[in-house]
Formats: C-alpha cells, sequence, structure tokens
C-alpha cells in the first residue's frame, strides 16, 4: 500500500469522509447522552458540528463511486 | 470571439483593476496614517512591543504572573525576535513592527498573485486582481499595518502552501523543506498556523501517504524540539502563559456573526472558489489550496468564535479563496479546464462558454470591490465620500461596508488624528508626574514616559480564568495604593483585580483616544498607602 508512487483515491477519501462523519455524528450526540445533568438540547456549537459532519458524510458518499481515481 | 467582448472584456478588467487599486491606495494611506501613531491602535500593541523589547534584552516574555511587574506574553517568539534588532536601533516604537506586519500583508498579496500566475494559466492581469483582492479584504484592513503577529503568520503561511503546491508532486526535497519551515516559522508567529500546518500535511498524505509520513515525522519532531526548548528555557512558563492561557471561552453566536459577514463581504471570490474546489474534488485532484481553504475556513471560523478573536482569524481563508477564485477565472477565462470525457461530452461546447466568463471573471472582481468598499468620509476623503455618496456607518468619520455591530468585528478602521495623538500625549503626561508605577491596560502610556511595563491584563484575565493566576501580590499593591494611577479602557482585568481597584481607586479623569474612553483612576483619598 505504501509504495513510492501510492496514492490515495477518492473511493478511499469518501471511505474517510463517512467514517469520520459517522464517529462525528454519534460523537456530538453522546455529548448529550453522556453529559447527564447537562441542560439539555443540542446547543448551537453542537448544530454546527452536526452540520459539518452530516455534510461531511454525505460528501464521503458521493466520492466512494468515484472508484480508484486519484484523490 | 467577438470584437465587442474582448473590448467589453478589457473595459471591465481595467474598471476592476482600478477598484481595487482605489481600495488599495486606502489602505496604504491608512497605514500610513497609523505607523507613527506613537500609541496604542489596537489594545494590545503595546504588549507586542513590550515582548520585543524584552527578546533585545535577551529575555524571554513567558514569565510568572505572580511577581511584579505581572507581565507576561500569550505569543509565540519569531515576530518579537524578528523586530528585537531595531530596539537597539530605534529603541522602543510601534513603527517598525507595524511597518513588519505591512510588508508582511503586501508579501502575502505577491505570494497570491504569483500561485495564481503560475498555477492558473500565466494570466498576468487576473494575477495581480487575486493579489489586490487579499488587501481588498475589510479584514486584511484592520489587522495588516498594526503591530501584531497575525500578519506575518498569514504571510509565512500563503509563501509555505505555494512553495508546497508545485515542490511536494515534484519531489524536490530542498523545496518541501523550505516549505515546511516556513510553516514551522508560521507557528512560532501565531499558534493558529497550526490549522495550515495540519492542511499542508493532510494533503500531502492524499498525495504521497509514505513520503507524507516521513516529512511529518521530521516536521513535527523538529517543531516538538523548539517547543520543548522554549519551555526549558522559560521554567515552564512556556506551556503555562502560550497555551494554557490560550483556552478561552468560545461564543458560537460571534462565530456564527463572523461567517455570515466573512461571505457577505467575500461572496464575490468564495463562489469561484468554491466551485473550483467542488470541481477538484470531483473532477480533478483536490490541490493544496482546496484543502488549505477547507481547513482554514472550517477551524479557522470556529476559532474566531473563542474570546478575543475575531474577524482576522479569516484572514487565512482570505488568502486561499483569493488563489482558488483567481486559479478558477484564470482557467475559466484560458479555456484551460481538465475534465473527463463523459463531462466534456454533456456540456458540449466548453470552450464557447468561455466568453460569458470573460465578461463574468472582471464583474466578480468588481462586485467584491463594491462588497468591501471602506474608505475615510473627512479630509482628502470626503469629495470623494460625497461623490460616491458614501456615508459614514462606524465612527463619525469612517465608511465601512460590513456589519459593524458583530460580535467579534475589529472596531478601528479610521484614521489617526493629532487629537489623538495630543490625547495619548496627556495620559503619558499623567504618568511622568506620578511618582510611582502605573496599572494600564494599554502599555503605549508607559512606554512614553519611560516606565516600567506592569502586567498584561486579558493575559492576567486568561489566565485567572484558567485556574492559573492568583494574583495576591498585585491585589496587595493596589489595596496599599503602590500604583500612581490606573488606566484602564476596557476593564479586561480579572475580576479580583478589578474589585480591588474599585475598592481603593477613583475616578478622575477621562481622556478620549482613537474614540476611547481611557479611564484615569486615582487613590481614593484616604486610601492605605
Amino acid at each position: 500500500m505504501f509504495s513510492r508512487d501510492y496514492t490515495v483515491t477518492k473511493r478511499q477519501l469518501g471511505i474517510a469522509c463517512v467514517a469520520i462523519g459517522i464517529v462525528g455524528i454519534l460523537g456530538v450526540l453522546a455529548i448529550d447522552i453522556l453529559q447527564v445533568g447537562r441542560q439539555g438540547g443540542i446547543g448551537p456549537a453542537q448544530a454546527f458540528a452536526l452540520f459539518v459532519m452530516v455534510v461531511l458524510l454525505i460528501v464521503g458518499l458521493t466520492l466512494i463511486p468515484l472508484g480508484d481515481a486519484p484523490a | 470571439m467577438s470584437i465587442i467582448v474582448r473590448r467589453l472584456h478589457r473595459g471591465f478588467m481595467s474598471a476592476a483593476s482600478l477598484a481595487l487599486l482605489s481600495s488599495f491606495l486606502v489602505y496604504l494611506f491608512y497605514a500610513i496614517n497609523l505607523i507613527p501613531f506613537p500609541f496604542d491602535y489596537d489594545q494590545g500593541e503595546g504588549f507586542e512591543l513590550q515582548d520585543t523589547v524584552l527578546f533585545s534584552q535577551g529575555q524571554l516574555p513567558y514569565r510568572d504572573t505572580e511577581v511584579y511587574p505581572f507581565y507576561s506574553s500569550n505569543y509565540p517568539p519569531l515576530y518579537h525576535a524578528l523586530a528585537a534588532p531595531l530596539v537597539w536601533i530605534f529603541g522602543p516604537a510601534y513603527w517598525y513592527g507595524r511597518m513588519l506586519s505591512f510588508l508582511a500583508s503586501l508579501a502575502s498579496a505577491c505570494a497570491i498573485g504569483y500561485a495564481v500566475y503560475r498555477d492558473g494559466h500565466r494570466h498576468l492581469w487576473l494575477a495581480a486582481l487575486s493579489g489586490l483582492a487579499f488587501l481588498a479584504s475589510n479584514f486584511v484592513y484592520h489587522i495588516g499595518p498594526l503591530f501584531r503577529q497575525h500578519t506575518l503568520m498569514v504571510a509565512l503561511e500563503t509563501a509555505a502552501i505555494v512553495i508546497l503546491a508545485r515542490a511536494f508532486p515534484q519531489r524536490d526535497k530542498r523545496a518541501i523543506a523550505l516549505g515546511l519551515l516556513l510553516l514551522i516559522c508560521a507557528g512560532y508567529t501565531k499558534q493558529l498556523a497550526a490549522i495550515t500546518a495540519v492542511a499542508a500535511l493532510a494533503w500531502m498524505f492524499l498525495r504521497q501517504p509514505r513520503a507524507a509520513l516521513r516529512w511529518a515525522a521530521g516536521f513535527i519532531g523538529f517543531g516538538a524540539l523548539i517547543f520543548l526548548w522554549l519551555n526549558l528555557a522559560s521554567d515552564g512558563h512556556w506551556w503555562t502563559q502560550a497555551i494554557v492561557a490560550n483556552v478561552n471561552q468560545f461564543h458560537p453566536f460571534q462565530a456564527f456573526g463572523l461567517f455570515v459577514l466573512w461571505f457577505q463581504l467575500h461572496g464575490f471570490l468564495l463562489i469561484p472558489a468554491g466551485l473550483l474546489m467542488f470541481y477538484e474534488t470531483y473532477f480533478d485532484r483536490l490541490s493544496i489550496y482546496a484543502i488549505w481553504f477547507f481547513f482554514a475556513a472550517l477551524f479557522g471560523g470556529i476559532a474566531s468564535g473563542t474570546w478575543g478573536a475575531g474577524d482576522s482569524y479569516f484572514t487565512t481563508s482570505i488568502a486561499a479563496a483569493c488563489i482558488l477564485s483567481g486559479i478558477c477565472l484564470s482557467r475559466s477565462v484560458k479555456g484551460a479546464w481538465r475534465s473527463p470525457p463523459w463531462l466534456r461530452r454533456v456540456l458540449g461546447q466548453v470552450d464557447g462558454v468561455a466568453w460569458p466568463i470573460l465578461l463574468l471573471a472582471p464583474l466578480l472582481y468588481l462586485g467584491y470591490a463594491r462588497a468591501t468598499l471602506k474608505m475615510p468620509t473627512q479630509g482628502a476623503f470626503a469629495p470623494l465620500a460625497n461623490l460616491l455618496r458614501v456615508e459614514p456607518n462606524t465612527r463619525e468619520s469612517f465608511y465601512d461596508s460590513a456589519s459593524f455591530d458583530v460580535p467579534g468585528y475589529a472596531n478601528i478602521g479610521y484614521f489617526v488624528s493629532e487629537e489623538d495623538e495630543a490625547a495619548g500625549r496627556r495620559i503619558a503626561d499623567l504618568i511622568t508626574q506620578s511618582d510611582r508605577p502605573v496599572l494600564s491596560e494599554d502599555a503605549g502610556f508607559a512606554f512614553a514616559a519611560g516606565r516600567d511595563i506592569v502586567s498584561n491584563p486579558t493575559q492576567l484575565r486568561n489566565l485567572y480564568l484558567a485556574g492559573s493566576f492568583r494574583g495576591d501580590r498585585l491585589i496587595e499593591m493596589i489595596e496599599t495604593t503602590q500604583f500612581g494611577l490606573v488606566i484602564l479602557r476596557a476593564q479586561f482585568y480579572p475580576t479580583p483585580v478589578l474589585e480591588a481597584i474599585g475598592r481603593t481607586y477613583e475616578r478622575w479623569q477621562t481622556i478620549r483616544m482613537n474614540r476611547f474612553d481611557y479611564l484615569i483612576l486615582r487613590p481614593k483619598s484616604g486610601a492605605t498607602e
């Protein structure tokens, strides 16, 4: 994989974006679940982070079909 | 291509050039007006001068804030170390730090123009407009000629990215090393450059993971060694003062307001920049500029919402947007898009749509020049302001097309007057008349009076909120009126310090300088000495 001329593909980048997006979404939502006693509801910073993660997830999903094209 | 379209293109290009050159002239006059001003214009400039003075004396500014003079810096050393030799020649003064920053902003513009010329199919005119567009930004205008390290950081970041964009794909080891060294320099100018470093390494990983990991190991190792040396040389104060004290409260609405303002002012560039990023994401390889823009806009924008941050945190993303939009428009005008065969079949006449682009490209820069219009409305500028029907919308003598009430947006930009300098001299004279040290939120007055620079209020505040400052000795000195005067501008000191001041000092005078009211406090009659 790590040969001298190896380069990351669109598919791999897409998978990485999907993975970060999913972990990020779960992480943002987990803040409310884990921090018991904290004032409830998703705050503006969380909402923004959630938005970014959803966008990243969507971009990742659209990159996967592009296959082995270099990223 | 019809002659009419070409003539229209040249006409619009000329108009865009004139508009952006006019904007540059306003910036130049602003710098010429501000650079010699001998007091703080933006709060904190004087403390950057104090850092420079300490470096010129061979001392680090990362110190114990529990002992007199309760001073420390929260900024990395490079900018002040570069200016330190000028202290030996000229003594403590604001002009050379401001000049250094102003020149750094010009260097950024040159690097942007060069990148667009080199990577945008050598369209010299659009390359020049891209560089001027950077200088026309309201955010660049605010921070450009200040005695602050931010502009130098952006210049170093931009130079590093422009070098790496060509060097890494060509495996040019010397140039890669130079690019990464400039990134380390940027990081040791201001911590915010870490975002650009991550972006550059991420792009390198996408291109050649193996080489990227090797370079990253060297980059991180070298940066860490400097970090460790600074921490050892300062007895651990580097960590407390430059890292712990920089973790400030986040205000989401400040970040949101600045994101909106950033788009309102720079939208004419952000749209072509975004289009090129989209194109590279799906139809070409991602360039370092696209990755840099993404990281700088997202994380720089988020960081702008922290206490003490502001519009300047978008400056790096503006540099990236100027490069991306310039390349996008240059490629369009030159008809030089690389696209997969299926897309060419769908669009059919890619070259055929180039003529609307010939008109659109300069119109975008014209629109941008209008969106970012700012100018004084008095003095020599009054006839032009009247002609353009521009009225002041911020202070009584300055027009700024931005929404001035956005939290975090710099409330500076107007030209200083003789009255401002006279007011500063009056405050400095009051210090001179006192036989005791003075506690001041601006350092410039103490510099003018030749007195000790005592404390750095925002630093003490940040340390206090981080649980790293008690201030017992400072409070004791206040309560025993060991300070002849206290000078407040924004009451940045930690709450216990302000409470001690309130108990022991009373308002004596209010002096207005740079449209800010400086409260001059003296010991209450009967206060303990």
